[in-house]
């Protein structure tokens, strides 16, 4: 069997910080006109969620959290770790035949294009803070940006003050995750 | 732990806590709290530096950061040594080590005051005339020029220190924690916003440190009780948060602002060990409130620089603030009141006033009047024409001024003394106000520019704005700051100040010698003298930035901060030009100079740049692969094996490719999904050939081009379903490409509707090539065919690696039999893994990009970036066949019919073939087809790709040649540094042409 393996794998504990790399989960990326009814009402009744309209906003259920990631695009991350036996994802093989194959918008596995690391902590946005120039101050819970961090484009889904996932392509997540470990000894 | 000069008691130094320092290798002793100028004037050390052209001794002038002379080194090692550091600013700390600058060999004893003496012959733009001639004599002018250029010594070695970084965001920043700072601070403070108070110096106050207890109080309590009280009351607020030691470097457009804070330089050594040295704010404000003070002017007369010779405030704050008598017999020299409460606290301290010279005709202020009931000799209408003292102030020489104040009259009075206050009056410190777009107004009664028109969220308050009164200025900031932030919060601040007289202004103090004969220092770091501006003026610069350059004034580190005006005030005297005319030069950031170290944070080391890594870089590092960087990516290079160079692995690698088997990691390439109704179609407008008639499961290269027709990038498209495909671009150009669709589906054609998802990190890419590239794929992949009917050349299947679905495309970069493996990327080591373990029994070994290269090289394939630089159009890279004449429109299709692109004779791409095979031309390198004895030569154009082929066993190159079409067999010339390399035209394909590898 074909072992997976993930970028960091790793825990880290600082002052009131602490990161680690979430367990890969599934994760698809889906794109289309949300003023198109068939389009919403699809996906609607294929997630059982009805999808944010406005950039940032997040919803979730039990299964999956929705983040809307442009006006006409959605990351849609679900709560099923990645399997090891196999990569088909049931999820995307029924978005795909409905919403892809009809037209209505496309629907790409994206599971291994983001790394996720899980923040937690008081700490966590005077961390964010020396590198992005956003202002974190103004992301409600349970809502999301996309910044930069030391230059690297991320996506941050913050769930309250003290739990935050920051999705980062997998390409540049060693890279970042160098830079926040170094960053944190300096809180 | 006595100096002689420090006070018994009083100032705000820790007593308790002495600190012993190094200053020109000499130990002292100062107390936690000092400056390093307290502590030296503590000591009596006034000569501290060396001025730049003429080498004057040089003591301290002021107390903060407008300080001009006292500049030092600061020096602990080779990598910590650091020059031009203000010992004004500079908080002792044990082990400090410092020195002066700009001599040599001694601060006592400097061989470049010889230039002092040379100084008629050597005025403002000398060098400008002198080193013009002879020409020829250049060299040796530069040789001194260099040596004698820049103060102080820069570290030689990496900086050891940490710096950090931090986005800011507040709704109130107020910049400045002076009376009126603190006054606009109480407000915001009470109305919840987010507040950001900062401060240069390491305690809040402003002018109030410092200020005489007798004089003013504050609630009933002296200023330094008041400021506790109010520090203690602003920390209460959450809301608030109170930065010192920090200077705000730059005020930008939307209220943008960069502050450098300072964390540890006050610390010793071994607290300042992993801490952050300085951080860099970058703070984004909805309002800001200037609060930044002003800047105590001097007065230009003759020999206005000894050491000895200080600002009055600057006095007054050595004195209150750090019990430090800067002399014993001091006289002031004023044309205004505030130097009377300079007068009295010397008075109250013990100093001897020998005398208040005074350029005024009278004062009425209350300040005057309690010099004049103690007894302090007024010298009225009277100035200071010249002074005494070599290495220090000891004798002043006054003369009365004339009825219309042009010149003096009478006898020249001389009076011994150690110190010399000067008092010119206050600039409104107006250089953030500027930088920030303000616009200023010249008041031409009282002298000043002061702040009038914004189009930012600001206000200016205090004496920034032009208001020096302490009870006016309360007053004022609470008025202004309650309508900026539309409050109504009383803030009841009761200040017992004291009435000032007037104010009168001389720019050019006049004098009993000829104006050749005097030295009236303006700018005194740079040693520009009231001569020098006037010889200027009559050389005919008229521009107030002319004259600044010509002169040096302003250029300095202290950049004019207290010559600016006096420059401006003469030059307008002597042009007749009012100064609101005149104008001021440029205030440029920073406002006080910065460390490189804080620009640049922790981006150092490997923090330098952003790195990308595959999936499969563990392995490549481990295998010891050498890296080089395309784009952010860390990309396999060559692997060495035994020791070997690089020209060995690559000739090694790019061998086993073609005659068993090579394994690639071409991750990297950018990769783009799409799909949608009308995919095909938007294929059809980006690529230049045609993609309609291209079957699912089919592969096409595609060429495509920018507005001007000119190649962009290109890649590989794969039809994955019927509105599915799967792009791949240039390992640099994945993101330029993307965000270049992305704009032409939202801005060009939104009628298309086509979707597009990058998936570059997505897919671990495993590209295996070579004549047993088949054998390793079929034993891996079970599920598919590999016979040629089945898989021919250019398609794609769905394979299945131990139930992992991945796509493998059969397509080719090197001209050999190919196969890409697209797979999800947290499996792409174990599917190289799993390559080289099928792949052992047929010699699979892995190569990296210079392989690569050499490799399609052999066969004429280009590289978007190396045979192109953006003046090639598909036609110049003779790829005419990919140029579909029968599109209505792709992109740069236009710019392919413009006379330009389509004359003969441009740059085209041709191979090269050198007359010695063993000859390897170098990329870039010239071409001619006429040697000249020496350049310049018509140059044809250049080689942009040069191998030697281990296979074809010659050396092989491809080269941009202006009508290279039509040279073919001809021979021409690349000119090298020692030979000239005979090379002959040849086709740009070296290796199997026929494409018989690709499909066997």
């Amino acid at each position: 069997m074909l072992e997976a393996t993930s970028t960091i794998n790793e825990s880290k504990h600082f002052d009131n910080f602490s990161m680690e790399e979430k367990t890969p989960v599934e994760k698809i990326n889906l794109r289309g006109n949300p003023n198109q009814k068939d389009f919403t009402s699809k996906v609607g009744k294929i997630l059982g969620i009805i999808l944010p309209v406005e950039v940032g906003n997040v919803v979730v259920n039990e299964e999956i959290s929705i983040i809307t990631t442009g006006p006409n695009e959605w990351l849609i991350i679900t709560n099923n770790k990645v399997k090891k036996d196999n990569n088909s994802l049931e999820l995307e093989n029924v978005l795909f035949e409905n919403i892809s194959k009809t037209n209505l918008g496309s629907v790409t596995n994206v599971s291994d294009q983001f790394t996720i690391f899980t923040l937690k902590g008081t700490n966590i946005f005077e961390i964010l803070s020396k590198s992005s120039p956003f202002d974190f101050d103004t992301l409600s819970n349970n809502s999301s940006v996309q910044t930069l961090i030391n230059s690297i484009d991320v996506t941050i889904f913050k769930k309250d003050d003290e739990n935050v996932d920051l999705l980062v392509r997998r390409s540049f997540s060693i890279h970042l995750w160098s830079w926040m470990c170094d960053s944190a000894r300096f809180i | 732990m006595s100096s002689k000069f420090r006070l018994q008691s009083g100032g705000e130094i820790n007593r308790s806590e002495a600190i012993s320092f190094k200053f020109n290798g000499k130990t002292f002793f100062g107390y936690k709290g000092d400056t390093l100028a307290s502590a030296l004037l503590a000591n009596g050390i006034h000569l501290v530096g060396r001025s730049f052209k003429y080498h004057r001794p040089r003591g301290f002038l002021g107390s903060g950061s407008e300080e001009p002379n006292a500049i030092v080194q600061v020096y602990k090692d080779e990598a910590k040594k650091e020059p031009n550091v203000r010992a004004t600013e500079i908080e002792i700390f044990e082990g400090l080590e410092a020195k002066s600058q700009n001599c040599w060999p001694s601060v006592n004893f400097d061989f470049g005051e010889i230039n002092n003496l040379f100084s008629p012959i050597i005025p403002a733009g000398f060098y400008y005339k002198t080193f013009m001639w002879p020409a020829k004599f250049w060299k040796k002018y530069e040789y001194f020029i260099r040596k004698s250029a820049g103060l102080g010594i820069s570290a030689t070695q990496r900086d050891p220190d940490l710096y950090d970084h931090k986005y800011y965001h507040c709704e109130v920043l107020i910049v400045g924690s002076g009376p009126a700072g603190l006054a606009a601070a109480l407000i915001a403070a009470k109305t919840e916003k987010k507040v950001l108070l900062v401060d240069e110096k390491p305690e809040i106050g402003g002018s109030l440190i410092g200020s005489n207890d007798n004089v003013i109080r504050i609630n009933n309590d002296t200023p330094k009780d008041w400021i506790k009280k109010t520090y203690l009351e602003l920390l209460k607020n959450k809301n608030v948060q109170i930065l010192n030691r920090t200077s705000v470097a730059s005020y930008h457009n939307y209220n943008y602002l960069i502050m450098v804070q300072n964390l540890t330089d006050h610390l010793n050594e071994n607290d300042k060990k992993n801490k952050i040295r300085q951080r860099l704010w970058k703070v984004r404000a909805k309002k800001v409130i200037l609060a930044t003070g002003s800047i105590e002017r001097t007065m230009i007369f003759d020999c206005n620089d000894r050491p000895g010779i200080m600002l009055s405030s600057a006095v007054r704050k050595y004195l209150n603030h750090y019990a430090v008598k800067c002399g014993n017999n001091a006289i002031i020299f004023a044309n205004n009141d505030d130097a009377y409460e300079t007068a009295l606290s010397l008075h109250s301290k013990g100093v001897k006033i020998k005398a208040i010279i005074d350029i005024r005709e009278e004062s009425n202020g209350d300040l005057v009047k309690k010099c004049t009931d103690l007894g302090l000799k007024i010298m009225w209408k009277h100035s200071v024409v010249s002074t005494g003292g070599h290495k220090k102030i000891d004798k002043v020489f006054v003369m009365k001024l004339s009825a219309d104040n042009n010149s003096v009259v009478g006898d020249k009075i001389k009076i011994n003394c150690d110190l010399l206050c000067v008092s010119g009056g206050y600039t409104p410190a107006v250089h953030l106000f500027t930088q920030s777009g303000g616009k200023l107004s010249f008041d031409e009664k009282k002298f000043y520019f002061y702040p009038v028109k914004t189009t930012l969220n600001q206000i200016s308050i205090g004496s920034c704005s032009g208001i020096f009164n302490l009870k006016k200025i309360i007053q004022d900031s609470n008025l202004k700051v309650n309508d900026f932030l539309k409050t109504e919060i009383k803030n009841e601040i009761i200040v017992s100040d004291y009435n000032s007289g007037n104010f009168k202004n001389i720019w050019l103090l006049p004098s009993d010698k000829v104006t050749g004969k005097t030295k009236s220092f303006v700018d005194f770091q740079n040693d520009s003298t009231a001569n020098d501006i006037k010889l200027a003026l009559r050389e005919g610069f008229k521009s107030i930035e002319h004259v600044k350059r010509y002169t040096t004034t302003g250029m300095a580190t202290d950049q004019g901060k207290i010559s600016n005006m006096h420059a401006l005030g003469i030059i307008s005297e002597i042009t007749k030009t009012k100064m609101g005319e005149l104008g001021t030069t440029t205030f440029r950031p920073p406002y006080t100079p910065l460390t490189f170290g804080a620009l640049v944070g922790r981006n150092v080391k490997q923090f330098f740049d952003i790195t990308r890594e595959t999936p499969m870089h563990s392995w490549h590092k481990k295998k010891g692969a050498k890296f080089e960087d395309v784009g952010q990516w860390k990309r396999a290079w060559y692997y060495p094996v035994n020791n070997e160079n690089m020209h060995d692995a690559v000739q090694r690698e790019s061998k086993a490719a073609r005659n068993n088997a090579g394994i690639l990691d071409a991750s990297t390439l950018g990769k783009i999904d799409i799909q949608g109704r009308d995919a095909n179609e938007f294929l059809n407008r980006i690529y230049t050939n045609a993609w309609s008639k291209l079957d699912i499961g089919k592969c096409r290269y595609g060429l495509m081009l920018n507005e001007d027709g000119m190649v962009y990038d290109d890649g590989v498209t794969t039809r994955l379903g019927e509105n599915h495909y799967i792009m791949t671009t240039t390992t640099g150009g994945a993101a330029t490409v993307m965000n270049k669709l992305e704009d032409y589906l939202q801005t060009e054609w939104p009628e298309l509707k086509v979707f597009l998802t990058s998936v570059t990190d997505h897919f671990a890419t495993v590209s295996v090539c070579g004549p047993n590239s088949k054998k390793i794929l079929e034993k891996i992949v079970k599920n598919i065919n590999f016979e040629d009917q089945k898989f021919p050349h250019m398609s794609f299947k769905d394979g299945i690696i131990d139930n992992i679905k991945c796509r493998v495309m059969r397509i080719s970069f090197t001209g050999e039999l190919s196969y890409e493996i697209n797979i999800q990327a947290n499996y792409g080591k174990a599917v190289w893994e799993k390559c080289m373990d099928a792949g052992k029994e047929f010699k699979i070994t892995p190569y990296g990009t210079e392989a690569m290269h050499l490799l399609r090289a052999e066969k004429g394939f280009v590289i978007v970036g190396q045979e192109t630089d953006g003046t090639i159009t598909p036609v110049d890279l003779q790829m005419d066949w990919i140029v579909s004449k029968k599109k209505y429109d792709f992109i740069g299709k236009r710019s392919l019919y413009r006379s330009d692109t389509m004359k003969d004779g441009r740059k085209q791409m041709v191979g090269l073939l050198t007359t010695d095979p063993n000859e390897i031309l170098e990329e870039g390198a010239q071409i001619v087809a006429e040697v000249k004895k020496k350049p310049p030569m018509n140059m044809l154009g250049h080689v942009t790709s040069s191998y030697y082929s281990p296979n074809l066993k010659k050396s092989i190159a491809l080269a941009l040649v202006k009508n290279g079409k039509n040279l073919k067999g001809k021979k021409l010339y690349v000119p090298m540094q020692n030979k000239i390399i005979e090379v002959i035209v040849s086709d740009s394909v070296f290796l199997d042409k026929e494409g018989n590898k690709l499909n066997a």
